[in-house]
């Protein structure tokens, strides 16, 4: 089961909303969790690689929202905070599996640099909902640090600015995944369309 | 043509809207408004990256917000409850200190007057009847009880 993308809160509402949260007021909690909550989850599933270690972390980003430590504050826009906290306790996780050697060089690959080449995704179609796979084969392929930049940017349109605040990186690194992530999803697709064309013309 | 094409990278900032108000991007504008066959690149890149943002979200975990809304509940419960009224309390609270204070002070300062002779509060030596106020009423009340000192210029 997925969910349709939901256009965005208005910020300033957002932000209100997350003031309320704080007060106690269910209501709020849960129109901001329908909101920011997908994106989170999806932003986590990404970067863990885990789905029940994705969904308890977003528990627990959700919870810093009205914990008594104050952390957040108005001055900063709740949608990018929320990430923000999401990618902290998501890389900590990385790190407490990495000590417990729970494996995996997931931790190492998000500061790869080197980009593997595409897999050859096949397609005979065109549809939205196969490009979309297409997308998605192309971002797992990647290194997770290619692919979250891509989605921050591309499905979450943070500026560069803030998505370095998000996760700590500098801009022009992130800009330069962000384009290598593009050019790889383009050669798939133009890769795709040729096999289609191929096909079109055998038969 | 006016320009050499641009590059693959700058087609992809043409697409992301990244095209700034520098030389460099003025021309690639200026460049694209010119040649159809960019123009179509950085459409089909952008065609791309609209599919790429019509993704689907996950579902969100099944009692993922009850759980949270009883956390919520449960911060709420613990954090310290708000006084209606703080601010009268305080004030009671610290007049009761000043005037307890400001008792004890003069009522030393009344265990040493002789004569009608007295200190106020800063210090200034006056004379006569102490003002009709409780508090210097009870300091004087204390000092009576208090043993008596000997006046300064009767001393040997």
């Amino acid at each position: 089961m997925t969910n349709e993308r939901q256009p965005l809160l208005d910020p300033d509402l957002a932000d209100r909303l997350a003031a309320a949260a704080r007060s106690g007021d269910p209501e709020a909690l849960a129109r901001l969790y329908r909101a920011y909550g997908p994106a989170l989850l999806a932003y986590l599933q990404r970067l863990l690689g885990d789905q029940p270690e994705a969904e308890d972390v977003l528990h627990e980003t959700w919870l810093r929202l009205f914990s008594g430590r104050g952390e957040w504050e108005a001055r900063g826009r709740l949608r990018s905070w929320l990430f923000t906290v999401a990618d902290r306790l998501g890389r900590d996780r990385l790190r407490c599996r990495q000590r417990h050697n729970l494996l995996t060089p997931r931790l190492n690959e998000l500061n790869d640099t080197l980009a593997p080449t595409a897999a050859e995704t096949p397609s005979d179609a065109v549809h939205l909902r196969e490009l979309l796979d297409q997308v998605e084969n192309v971002l797992q392929d990647l290194p997770p640090a290619y692919a979250l930049a891509f989605q921050l940017r591309i499905r979450e349109e943070f500026t560069y600015a803030e998505i370095a605040a998000i996760c700590g990186e500098p801009e022009g690194t992130l800009r330069s995944r962000v384009h290598y992530t593009i050019k790889q999803l383009r050669q798939a697709l133009a890769r795709s369309t040729e096999i289609d064309r191929k096909k079109d013309g055998a038969s | 043509m006016s320009s050499e094409h641009p590059t693959e990278e700058q087609l992809v900032a043409a697409a992301l809207g990244e095209l700034d108000k520098t030389p460099d991007g003025l021309r690639i504008e200026q460049h694209l408004a010119a040649c159809p066959r960019c123009r179509d690149e950085v459409r089909e890149l952008g065609g791309l990256l609209d599919a790429a943002r019509s993704d689907h979200l996950p579902e969100l975990p099944a009692n993922g917000l009850a759980q949270l809304q009883a956390a919520q509940a449960a911060a709420q419960a613990h954090r310290p409850v708000r006084r209606t009224a703080p601010l009268p309390l305080l004030m009671a609270a610290s007049i009761a200190l000043v005037m307890f204070v400001s008792g004890f002070w003069s009522g030393h300062l009344a265990a040493t007057r002789h004569d009608g002779e007295y200190l106020d509060s800063t210090g200034r030596l006056l004379q006569g009847e102490l003002p009709n106020l409780p508090v210097l009423q009870f300091s004087v009340a204390r000092a009576e009880s208090l043993p008596t000192v000997a006046p300064p210029d009767s001393g040997s």
